[in-house]
């Protein structure tokens, strides 16, 4: 689905998304909600807040056969080597590059007037966390040229060849259907 | 005396987003002394959270009361966010270059 960008289209598209889950999977979606919920919410924020475009675009399906949830969010934004460069941060280990950007993002570097403090920062680093290491799923996102992917056992970033540039930014999460012992979404919230 | 607003009802038992709470800020009418009743809001978004707190510790006289255990979580992580340095835990990745798609897709394969 497609979604504006303003309040009352972003919280209709995260309550559609929720709902799909609702009548595939009820049961996970009662295991999950939070969790889904506070990941919607912080990737969808990451469009309205860095991707300078007016639209988003989710999907979400239950895939029985991996017994996992997986979700895509989506813009065609200015890429999060785009919103450095127009926040004119970290210029300087920036370079030209996307997959230097990403590098930066996964690792909390924030494009925020405030970057060296949490401030409104959330982010990618931590929407990572939660998937990879709370939940045990697994988190990829494109940006231009780079993919980054990280799971369980294994992190990086792919520089990708010049034919493969999407213009924007696409994050791709998997996310077993059952919550692991021990799972506290409080711990990922500081 | 000051008037008390109840969330829930006017903004749902979830917020969202920072344009909600932008949308809130504006409503106030800064000679006014208001207390947000959170009862029943039981979902917020770090970014909506953020915005509160923005509202809070304005030149606004703006209270909380009636926090849900989760929203109370969010609005501590928050504040402590403010006063704390940022951390960059999870470190470099590595960066691989990949030339060609036959690399791009050796990669995948070899997650």
């Amino acid at each position: 689905m497609s979604f504006a960008l303003d309040d009352e289209s972003t919280a209709n598209a995260i309550n559609q998304l929720k709902e799909q889950l609702s009548k595939s999977c009820p049961e996970v979606l009662k295991l999950l909600n939070m969790p889904l919920t506070y990941l919607f919410e912080e990737l969808i924020c990451n469009i309205q807040q860095h991707a300078q475009t007016d639209k988003g675009y989710a999907y979400l399906m239950y895939n029985k056969e991996v017994n996992a949830i997986e979700i895509l969010i989506a813009d065609y934004g200015i890429t999060i080597y785009g919103s450095y460069v127009a926040a004119q941060k970290h210029l300087d280990k920036l370079g030209d590059s996307d997959a230097e950007a990403l590098n930066l993002a996964q690792n909390g570097f924030s494009v925020k007037n405030l970057p060296e403090t949490e401030n409104r920062g959330y982010g990618i680093s931590s929407n990572i966390k939660m998937v990879v290491d709370g939940l045990h799923g697994e988190f990829a996102a494109l940006s231009g040229n780079a993919l980054l992917l990280q799971m369980a056992n294994s992190r990086k970033i792919l520089a990708l060849p010049p034919e493969i540039d999407f213009k924007g930014t696409m994050i791709m999460v998997r996310i077993p259907a059952q919550v692991p012992n021990g799972f506290n979404i409080y711990d990922y919230m500081s | 005396m000051k008037q008390i607003i109840n969330i829930q009802e006017q903004y749902g038992a979830e917020l969202h987003t920072r344009q909600m709470m932008e949308r809130l800020a504006a409503s106030l009418d800064s000679n006014n002394e208001y207390l947000l009743d959170m009862s029943g809001v039981e979902q917020i978004s770090r970014s909506a959270a953020d915005e509160l707190y923005n509202l809070t510790h304005s030149n606004m006289h703006v209270d909380l009361i009636n926090l849900e255990p989760f929203v109370e979580k969010m609005l501590s992580a928050v504040t402590k966010g403010r006063f704390l340095p940022r951390r960059h835990l999870a470190g470099d990745m590595p960066i691989i270059h990949c030339a060609t798609i036959g690399s791009v897709q050796r990669q995948l394969m070899a997650k």
